[in-house]
């Protein structure tokens, strides 16, 4: 985070949206980047939290509004209302769920079909905790915890008897997350490339890959916005007339990615 | 925690008295909460937990008298259920023949919405009974089954426990898919119309 | 430690009698010395421990599939709601139109009251081993029905049930078992809200009150169509349009939201779909959701599922408003310590405690249960039992005006009355004579009179 630049950086602002099945842990990937915090038996959201989130890029400032949306099926069609106006939206399933991969998939489809055709989507596998072969992925987070320790020792849980005292107490939760995984890495690979999506898998347990999808969000931001302006795509908001230092429209306000409102004369036809 | 409910199943067992529907039912569940008022109130209650594909489904078990004065209970006893197990006796082809009776009883009384796929599924039990006895063939069985929409057919015994897991894993399977049949894509949002300034504008819209 | 526990006072103007052993109650049996709660620890798959609890609540669906249960675990009550609703639908007769035919209400078993409600395609059951009336019973049920409906509106109920009898509702229900439970836990504890069905204000001067009313008002958008000012389940501050008004126990299932469960009180914004029943129970508000300070809450509520973000910029101005006009201090103040007033801290010689409603505001208040009586939950359950008993009484289907009632219990006697205007009840000591209780009566009326301002809200704030 650098702080040391003597011009003042750009804040660009950017609506995010968060769907996924219920309980994939949403909340939790979201509270780990806001207050970088886990917690345990977190409740189902109600609705929707709506929080903002400050990411420091080399150049640039990124203002995340992070609509944080309920995954219970009763609000599956007020799902449009958070990511009608948003650039860009966290898919998540839970890797240990298959059911909410194929859900996930779904939400994909519908993004694709009725939210801003920009949108910048990531496909989150998350809870990556859970399950034993995660030791090629290092942990960018500091939060090195219990749990992490756990998985790590799994695997040499069969080479030497060193290892065997500290694994006493863990043998259940070895057992457990030995055949935890319900989807594979590959099979989310392959749903992001399928549909040119960002793709991470995570934990918001131990933070894993948390920060680096919002960071690859926040990278690719500017790429779309100066593609669209290059694209007159976003004629008609022209109410945003300012500009920042590097000639990019100012994103402070609400950008309308739907061209319709270029009307102007509002929805009611009498 | 797990916040995904486990899908609730609702089972119907029918059929003449006598061909062995509580032992069936007993031979399968867990006996530790189950109820013994059939015939004080016509039915009995049962129930059982299991894992079809990656669902836990909790399957609770009705286990009807069939006698005359529970008659006016058919509605209660029918309505919102998954599906419905029609049991005989395989030595004893009066049970068998009053199956379709009974199915077509639980269609009046239940009133699915759709009748022609509802799950049934038909259970010829007392199998441990010497094959020679046997007065209803398997034959004959699958015939009435394939000609009556298509109902898978078992043959247990429920004092051998032959069949009997086979069955009702079926069972539940077919009940999960009823309950789940629908995929109700509607909108839960109906909103409220509220006028609050007098000087809006007269658009209704 | 059985019920109600009285220990000395210092005030001399009061004669309160010495301090004795704690009330034993004859007729009605409560929980006794359980601090915990009743839902937590029990072991919901214990038979014995379910069959011997006083209170359940039971939620099924016209199959019989189990919506919700206060106790036991779901093979546990799975088989109990085929039973109840055979038991149900045997008097239901033979048509499937449940109008027309006599239905089931109540009946007593043993030292049970089971109670049951129609809300098609739901039916509730409550049964009690606690001596409360029926009536009591069925407000406690309708509150958790209102419950589920301010979840899913009536409409939907309906409408996901339409030809699909065998849908399990807990689908829909997800998430939010835990308002629920809330309630119900209340209801255990013995609520005064929920028995009045009254809500209650947080006791401020009223020009304070004033000053953030109008607070509210200079901000409202054009969307807005409530926005409340609430501290820890008390009205702080309301605004409301003047053609709609809001209903107490519309606002008593938000409180619980709110304040009983930590669903919306963690320092985030919410933007929740929520039906207020009694409102209108064919859809939703939406109510932007958020804890200010430490046990307080602002409230705004639009019928406009998109107003969020013009909902945000009048949230944003309120608060900094009462920021800018030290009115959040006297907020926090109001409910810092539970209750702000005692009894001993009033003109009103001999009473412990009491119980008053405003059936003009629809508002209650209830005063400290210190010093007459230690504060925790087993003495408060037992002291809202007698209320409980008392309101039971004076309800009862008798005729008459004005009812009034009392009865001695050990070391005190509770007295309890209904008028057209107001409902009272309160306890005293054991040597009290009709001419003390009139006197408590009109001294009780008199403080609340002339309080009256600082206690109620009266109007609220209206554009």
């Amino acid at each position: 985070m650098d702080s040391q630049s003597t011009a003042p950086r750009p804040t660009t602002s950017v609506k995010l949206v968060l769907l996924g099945e219920a309980a994939v842990g949403k909340s939790s990937l979201v509270l780990r980047f806001v207050s970088n915090e886990f917690q345990e038996n977190k409740e189902p959201t109600i609705g929707a939290a709506f929080l903002t989130q400050k990411c420091s890029l080399a150049n640039k400032t990124i203002k995340f509004e992070i609509w944080d949306t309920a995954g219970q099926e009763r609000f599956a069609s007020l799902a449009p209302m958070y990511y009608r106006n948003a650039q860009s939206a966290l898919v998540v399933y839970d890797i240990t769920k298959p059911n909410s991969f194929i859900k996930a998939r779904h939400w994909v489809n519908e993004l694709k079909a009725q939210a801003s055709p920009g949108i910048i989507i990531a496909l989150v596998g998350n809870k990556l905790d859970l399950v034993e072969e995660d030791t090629n992925n290092t942990s960018s987070s500091n939060d090195a915890d219990h749990e992490d320790d756990e998985t790590e020792h799994s695997d040499n849980v069969e080479d030497t008897t060193n290892a065997i005292t500290e694994d006493a107490s863990d043998s259940d939760s070895d057992v457990e997350t030995q055949s935890a995984r319900c989807v594979a890495l590959q099979e989310g690979e392959k749903l992001a490339a399928e549909e040119g999506l960002l793709f991470f898998e995570t934990s918001a347990k131990t933070g894993l890959n948390v920060r680096d999808v919002f960071l690859a969000i926040a990278n690719k931001i500017p790429d779309e916005a100066s593609k669209r302006r290059g694209n007159g795509l976003l004629a008609g908001s022209g109410h945003n007339g300012d500009s920042d230092a590097n000639g990019l429209p100012n994103h402070d306000g609400r950008i309308s990615l739907d061209a319709s409102n270029a009307n102007g004369t509002g929805a009611c036809a009498c | 925690m797990s916040h995904r409910k486990k899908a609730m199943l609702k089972i119907v067992i029918l059929g003449d008295s006598g061909v062995g529907k509580t032992s069936l039912i007993r031979q399968y569940v867990d006996n530790k909460f189950s109820t013994q008022y059939k015939a004080t109130i016509g039915a009995d209650f049962f129930n059982r937990e299991l894992q079809v594909d990656d669902h836990t489904v909790k399957m609770q078990l009705w286990d009807t008298a069939g006698q005359e004065r529970f008659q006016s209970l058919g509605v209660a006893f029918y309505r919102g259920a998954d599906c419905c197990v029609l049991v005989y006796d395989v030595n004893n082809p009066k049970s068998f023949e009053a199956l379709k009776a009974w199915r077509d009883e639980f269609l009046v009384q239940a009133n699915p919405r759709d009748p022609e796929t509802f799950p049934f599924v038909v259970v010829g039990n007392k199998v441990d009974i010497e094959d020679n006895n046997k007065r209803v063939s398997t034959k004959r069985a699958q015939a009435f089954c394939r000609a009556n929409g298509n109902m898978p057919y078992f043959e247990t015994s429920a004092k051998e426990a032959i069949g009997v897991e086979a069955a009702f894993e079926v069972i539940a399977r077919n009940a999960l898919s009823q309950a789940e049949s629908e995929d109700y894509n509607e909108d839960f949002t109906d909103a409220i119309n509220i006028h609050l300034d007098s000087d809006k504008s007269p658009c209704m819209c | 430690m059985d019920g109600l526990t009285h220990r000395p006072t210092q005030n001399p103007d009061h004669s309160v009698p010495p301090l004795e052993t704690g009330l034993n109650d004859i007729d009605i049996s409560y929980d006794s010395g359980s601090e915990h709660d009743d839902n937590l620890d029990e072991d919901t798959s214990n038979l014995e421990v379910f069959l011997s609890q006083e209170k359940h609540f039971f939620i099924l669906s016209t199959a019989g599939k189990p919506i919700y249960s206060l106790h036991g675990d779901d093979n546990m009550i799975m088989s109990y709601m085929g039973v109840l609703l055979t038991i149900i639908s045997f008097f239901q007769g033979q048509s499937h139109d449940t109008d027309n035919s006599d239905q089931l209400r109540s009946f007593t078993a043993g030292n049970s009251l089971f109670v049951a409600s129609y809300e098609d395609p739901l039916i509730l059951v409550a049964i009690s081993k606690r001596g409360e009336s029926e009536q009591q019973l069925r407000n406690q049920i309708d509150v958790l029905y209102t419950q589920i409906l301010s979840t899913l509106t009536k409409s939907q109920i309906s409408r996901v049930f339409k030809g699909r009898t065998n849908f399990d509702l807990r689908r829909l229900l997800g998430g939010t078992e835990k308002f629920l439970t809330a309630l119900t836990r209340e209801i255990c504890k013995g609520s005064p809200p929920i028995l009045l069905s009254a809500l209650e204000c947080a006791k401020l001067p009223r020009t304070i009150r004033e000053k953030i009313t109008t607070i509210l008002l200079s901000h409202k958008s054009p969307s807005l169509l409530y926005g409340l000012v609430v501290s820890d389940s008390r009205l702080v501050s309301v605004i409301r349009p003047r053609k709609h008004s809001l209903h107490p126990p519309d606002l008593l299932l938000l409180f619980n939201m709110i304040f009983h469960t930590t669903a919306f009180r963690d320092g985030e914004e919410h933007w929740v779909p929520i039906c207020l029943p009694k409102f209108n129970s064919t859809g939703f508000l939406y109510a932007h959701i958020f804890q200010f300070s430490k046990n307080s809450v602002l409230v705004l509520i639009s019928a406009d599922k998109d107003a969020f973000f013009e909902l945000r910029t009048v949230k944003d101005n309120i608060l900094k408003s009462l920021r800018r006009d030290n009115l959040i201090k006297p907020i926090e103040l109001a409910v810092n310590n539970g209750f702000s007033f005692r009894t001993i801290d009033i003109p009103v010689p001999h009473i412990r405690h009491f119980l008053y409603k405003s059936k003009l505001d629809v508002q209650f208040i209830m005063p400290n249960i210190e010093p007459h009586f230690f504060p925790t939950t087993s003495s408060r359950k037992a002291l809202m039992g007698y209320y409980h008993k008392l309101h039971a009484m004076v309800h009862a289907k008798n005729g008459g005006k004005l009812k009034m009632v009392y009865f001695t219990k050990g070391s005190a006697t509770f007295f309890g009355c209904d008028s057209p205007t107001f409902e009272l009840y309160f306890a005293t000591g054991p040597d009290t004579t009709k001419a003390i209780l009139t006197l408590s009566v009109r001294a009780i009326l008199a403080w609340v009179s002339k309080n009256k301002e600082r206690l109620f809200i009266m109007g609220g704030g209206v554009f």
